[in-house]
C-alpha cells in the first residue's frame, strides 16, 4: 500500500483496515499523520455544558407564549370563518354605503338595452350609480353607469360572450324595462388580506385609536367579534392601495406590541373565470345571481381586508 | 424510559407539568448536544429552547415506542441543519471558560492534561485551528463530525436521528472528515503552522505534491 492510500484511510475510515495498519506500523511519516488524525479528534472534543439555571422556566415561557397565541390564532380564524360563512367578505362590502367603483381592470362592463329606470332603488345596479369617490390611483374609471349610458357599451364585449347580448334579464323582479347584459372582461384578480395580533394596555382605548386610523385609510369596519371583555376583533375593508399604507400606519402607531402579522392573498382568478364561463350557458333565471357573484368577487379584488385582534396584556 | 413513557401519555393528554418534567429530565442532553452543534451558548440556548417548542408541537405524532430522547436529537439536528447560519455566533473562544456542573473552569483545565506553558499554548493554537476548520464546514459536515467524534454516537443512532441509512451515515462521514482534514491543512497553511513535527525536513508538508495528509 502507499502512502497517498493509508493516509486517506486514516482520515477517512472509522477502523483502519489491516492493510493499511501494517504500512502505518512500518511508516514513520504516516505514523505522524495517524498521530495527527487522532490529535485532531482529541480536539474536536467540546463538553457539553449543562443546560444554564432557568432553562426549563424559559422554554414554559414559550410554550405558555405557544399556546396564548393558539388561542389568538384560533378566534382569528374564527373571525375569518365567521365572515366568510355569512356570505364572504364582500358580502359586507356589499352592504357598506360608501364602497368603491372596482378598478378600471377588474371593470364590469354592463349593457343594458333600453331606458334604464331609476325605480329600482332596491336592487343592486341602483347602487352602483354615480360614485364620485373613486381612489385617484384607480385610473380612468369608465364603469358605464346603467343610467346614463342606454344602448351599445363603449368597451366591446369579447366576442364569446357577445351572443348573450341583448338578451332579456329574467329574474330581477324590477320590471321588464331593465333587461341587462353583463359582460365581465378577464384579468388577474386577487383578494389580498392581513391579519394583525396586538397586545394592548386598554382595549377600548386601542379599538379607537384603529378605528380612526382606518377611517383615515379610507377603511370601513364591517364586522367586530368581541369574544370576551379583554379582546376584540375587528375587520376592515380597505382600498386595495391603501391595505399596507394602513397595517403600516397601525404597526408605526404603537396602539400595542405585535404579536404576529401576516399576510395572505388569494388568487380568485380562476375562480371568476370558471363563473364567467358558466354565466355564458346559464339559464336566464341564473344570471343575475351569478353576475351578482362575479361582481361581488371582483369588487373584493378591489378591496384589502385587514384583520385586527386586540387583545389586552394580562 | 417507563417514566418517560408516562409522563409523554400525561404530557398528550394536555398536562403541561409533565412536559415541564420532560423538559428537566432531557434538558442538559439537548443543551449539550446544541452547544457542540453550535459551539456557542446563545444559539444552543435559543436552539434547545426551539428544540422543546418544536417536540412540544409534535406531541400528538411522536410514536410511543420511540426514543424521545433521538426524538429530541433529531429536531435539534434538523433545525441545526435548516437554520440560517447567524453571522458572528459560529466561532468559541479556546478562552471562554468551561461550564460544568460544579461551577466554570478556565479552559486550558478543563482540557485536561497538564502541560508545559510551551506545549499548552501549542496545544490550544492547535485545537483553535481545528474548531475553526470544524466551523468553516458545512452545517451537514459539522453535524454529523459532531454526532459520530463528539457525541460519539454509533452509526445506528446518527443514522436514526438524521433519518437515513446506516450506510448513508459512513459515506457523509468519510466526506466529512476528509473535509475536515482539507479545512485543516488549508487553515494551518494560512497560519503558517507545522501540523507535523518536522514536517518541513520529511517532505510531509500539507499541501505537497508528492507527500501530503492523504488528499
Amino acid at each position: 500500500m502507499y502512502c497517498q492510500e493509508a493516509r486517506r484511510l486514516i482520515w477517512e475510515s472509522e477502523e483502519l483496515p489491516e492493510e493499511a495498519r501494517e504500512h502505518v506500523a512500518n511508516c514513520p511519516s504516516c505514523q505522524q499523520v495517524y498521530c495527527l488524525w487522532q490529535r485532531t479528534r482529541r480536539a474536536l472534543f467540546l463538553p457539553a455544558p449543562p443546560a444554564p439555571p432557568g432553562f426549563k422556566d424559559r422554554v414554559v415561557d414559550r410554550l405558555r407564549g405557544e399556546r396564548r397565541s393558539r388561542g389568538w390564532r384560533w378566534l382569528a380564524l374564527a373571525a375569518a370563518g365567521l365572515l366568510l360563512l355569512s356570505g364572504s367578505a364582500w358580502a359586507f362590502f356589499k352592504k357598506s354605503e360608501h364602497f368603491l367603483p372596482p378598478p378600471t381592470q377588474a371593470r364590469v362592463v354592463a349593457e343594458r338595452e333600453g331606458t334604464p329606470t331609476s325605480q329600482a332603488p332596491a336592487t343592486p345596479p341602483a347602487k352602483q350609480e354615480s360614485k364620485p369617490e373613486a381612489p385617484p390611483d384607480k385610473g380612468t374609471q369608465q364603469r358605464q353607469g346603467e343610467a346614463e349610458k342606454p344602448g351599445k357599451s363603449a368597451v366591446p364585449a369579447p366576442p364569446s360572450l357577445s351572443s348573450n347580448q341583448g338578451e332579456p334579464r329574467a329574474g330581477k323582479g324590477v320590471g321588464a324595462t331593465e333587461s341587462t347584459n353583463r359582460v365581465f372582461l378577464s384579468h388577474s384578480q386577487t383578494v389580498r388580506s392581513t391579519l394583525l395580533r396586538l397586545q394592548v394596555a386598554d382595549v377600548i382605548v386601542a379599538q379607537g385609536k384603529v378605528e380612526t386610523l382606518a377611517r383615515q385609510f379610507g377603511g370601513q369596519k364591517v364586522n367586530q367579534v368581541k369574544p370576551f371583555e379583554q379582546m376584540v376583533v375587528l375587520q376592515f375593508l380597505l382600498p386595495d392601495s391603501e391595505g399596507e399604507a394602513f397595517v403600516n400606519a397601525l404597526l408605526r402607531a404603537g396602539v400595542g406590541s405585535l404579536q404576529s402579522w401576516e399576510n395572505s392573498s388569494r388568487d380568485v382568478t380562476q375562480e371568476l373565470a370558471n363563473l364567467k364561463v358558466q354565466l355564458v350557458s346559464a339559464s336566464p333565471a341564473e344570471r343575475p345571481a351569478l353576475e351578482q357573484q362575479i361582481k361581488d368577487l371582483e369588487e373584493a379584488a378591489a378591496k384589502y381586508t385587514v384583520t385586527v385582534c386586540l387583545m389586552q396584556e394580562t | 424510559m417507563a417514566e418517560t413513557r408516562h409522563l409523554l401519555e400525561q404530557a398528550r393528554a394536555g398536562c403541561h407539568q409533565a412536559f415541564e418534567e420532560l423538559v428537566l429530565a432531557y434538558q442538559d442532553r439537548v443543551y449539550g448536544l446544541c452547544y457542540r452543534l453550535t459551539g456557542n451558548h446563545d444559539d444552543a440556548e435559543d436552539l434547545a429552547q426551539e428544540v422543546f417548542v418544536r417536540a412540544y408541537r409534535g406531541l400528538r405524532n411522536f410514536r410511543a415506542e420511540a426514543d424521545f430522547g433521538t426524538y429530541l436529537h433529531r429536531i435539534a439536528v434538523n433545525l441545526f441543519l435548516n437554520h440560517r447560519r447567524k453571522a458572528n455566533h459560529n466561532t468559541l473562544s479556546l478562552d471562554d471558560p468551561v461550564s460544568v456542573p460544579e461551577g466554570e473552569l478556565p479552559r486550558q483545565v478543563a482540557d485536561g492534561n497538564h502541560l508545559h506553558p510551551e506545549e499548552e499554548t501549542e496545544k490550544k493554537e492547535f485545537i483553535r485551528l481545528v474548531r475553526r476548520a470544524l466551523n468553516s464546514l458545512s452545517r451537514e459536515h459539522r453535524a454529523i463530525l459532531v454526532l459520530r467524534e463528539v457525541e460519539e454516537m454509533s452509526y445506528e443512532e446518527i443514522a436514526a436521528v438524521l433519518g437515513v441509512a446506516p450506510g448513508t451515515v459512513k459515506s457523509r462521514l468519510n466526506r466529512a472528515r476528509a473535509a475536515l482534514q482539507k479545512a485543516l491543512v488549508k487553515m494551518a497553511r494560512e497560519a503558517g503552522l507545522e501540523l507535523l513535527p518536522g514536517e518541513g525536513k520529511v517532505s510531509v508538508l500539507p499541501g505537497s505534491k508528492e507527500v501530503n495528509l492523504g488528499e
